[in-house]
């Protein structure tokens, strides 16, 4: 070891103030240069001085109550700024993935004309019934779960019997749907038939797919 | 004999010493280790870890001051301890003091 890394590893375990730790360090350098100017061995010096654990030790059951003090304020303040960093990172990485929607008409990669269309399209095939189509309009994640018999099944959670004949159809309300790097055009429509009134969310992705089919 | 007995025995007295060291003129910590050393026979042999934060307390209690000397050439630079006139007075009343905790510990020793 040598005279650097005895008196470095000295300071870092002694619990005191930077302030402090540097006196020490120039202390124990001084004292150390002037014991190998009275031709003293550095092997010697550290024998006599004793190992670098026993003088932090030492230090630290004999500082003075005052540093002592600081030392564990200093601690618990670096422990707070460490948390609040945490919690700000972590609230960035939150607000990154949290989704916030936007209104369609400023969106960079949707034309909401475009979108509109595609939505109203994904109705007409609803009505329809033409499940081949919705498939292949839909995304490769969506495409299994466009069968005759899970729209069946949402159908009835929406009323106990068939809607019926279309009588019109609403105003598509859109929004552009951003979660992380992800971006969706999401609009509403409303269907009104002949025995019930249905509301449609249906998302598209940038590929114009279908990306998500809701109804209530 | 039990380190650890003598060990806090010793502790309860380097203060005083260490100002008495100080009463006659400035010293420096590796001069006030080496005199306890010889002047105490080797009885009290104090390492770097144990002196300093002594003198670090005595600063703080301003009982001392220190200053660096300067650089003279290639002489190492030292830091200078000396006593104040409040560390004489307290130096003056430890000693008091320890005079008294002497004659108590004595009668108790020395009885059959």
């Amino acid at each position: 070891m040598t005279k650097e890394q005895y008196i470095k590893g000295i300071v870092s375990n002694v619990h005191c103030s930077n302030k402090r730790k540097k006196e020490i360090k120039k202390q124990l350098e001084a004292d150390i240069d002037l014991r190998l100017e009275n031709g003293e061995s550095f092997e010697e010096i550290s024998e006599q001085m004793g190992n670098v654990l026993e003088i932090a030790e030492g230090f630290n059951t004999s500082m003075p109550e005052s540093e002592q003090t600081n030392y564990r304020r200093t601690k618990v303040s670096r422990l707070i700024i460490v948390i609040i960093v945490l919690l700000f990172l972590l609230s960035c990485v939150n607000y990154w993935f949290t989704a916030k929607t936007y209104p369609l008409e400023n969106s960079k990669i949707y034309n909401q004309a475009e979108v509109e269309r595609r939505i109203k399209e994904t109705v007409d095939i609803l009505d329809a019934q033409d499940y081949e189509t919705l498939q292949e309009k839909s995304s490769v994640i969506l495409m299994p779960m466009l069968t005759k018999e899970r729209i069946d099944e949402a159908r009835l959670k929406v009323s106990d019997q068939p809607f019926g004949e279309r009588k019109s159809i609403g105003e598509i309300v859109c929004t552009e749907l951003v979660q992380g790097s992800d971006h969706y055009a999401v609009g509403e429509i409303k269907v009104n038939y002949e025995n019930v009134s249905v509301v449609y969310r249906i998302t598209i992705d940038p590929e114009m797919k279908l990306a998500g089919l809701y109804m209530r | 004999m039990n380190e650890k007995y003598e060990r806090q025995m010793k502790k309860g007295v380097l203060d005083m010493l260490v100002l008495k060291l100080l009463q006659s003129e400035p010293k420096y910590g590796y001069q006030i280790i080496q005199e306890m050393k010889e002047k105490s026979e080797e009885t009290f042999v104090l390492k770097d870890g144990t002196l300093y934060p002594i003198l670090y307390r005595l600063e703080d209690d301003k009982l001392v001051l220190s200053k660096w000397s300067e650089a003279e050439g290639k002489k190492v630079p030292r830091k200078y301890y000396e006593i104040t006139d409040e560390g004489r007075k307290a130096l003056g009343q430890i000693g008091q003091v320890w005079l008294t905790i002497s004659i108590g510990i004595k009668k108790i020793m020395e009885e059959e």
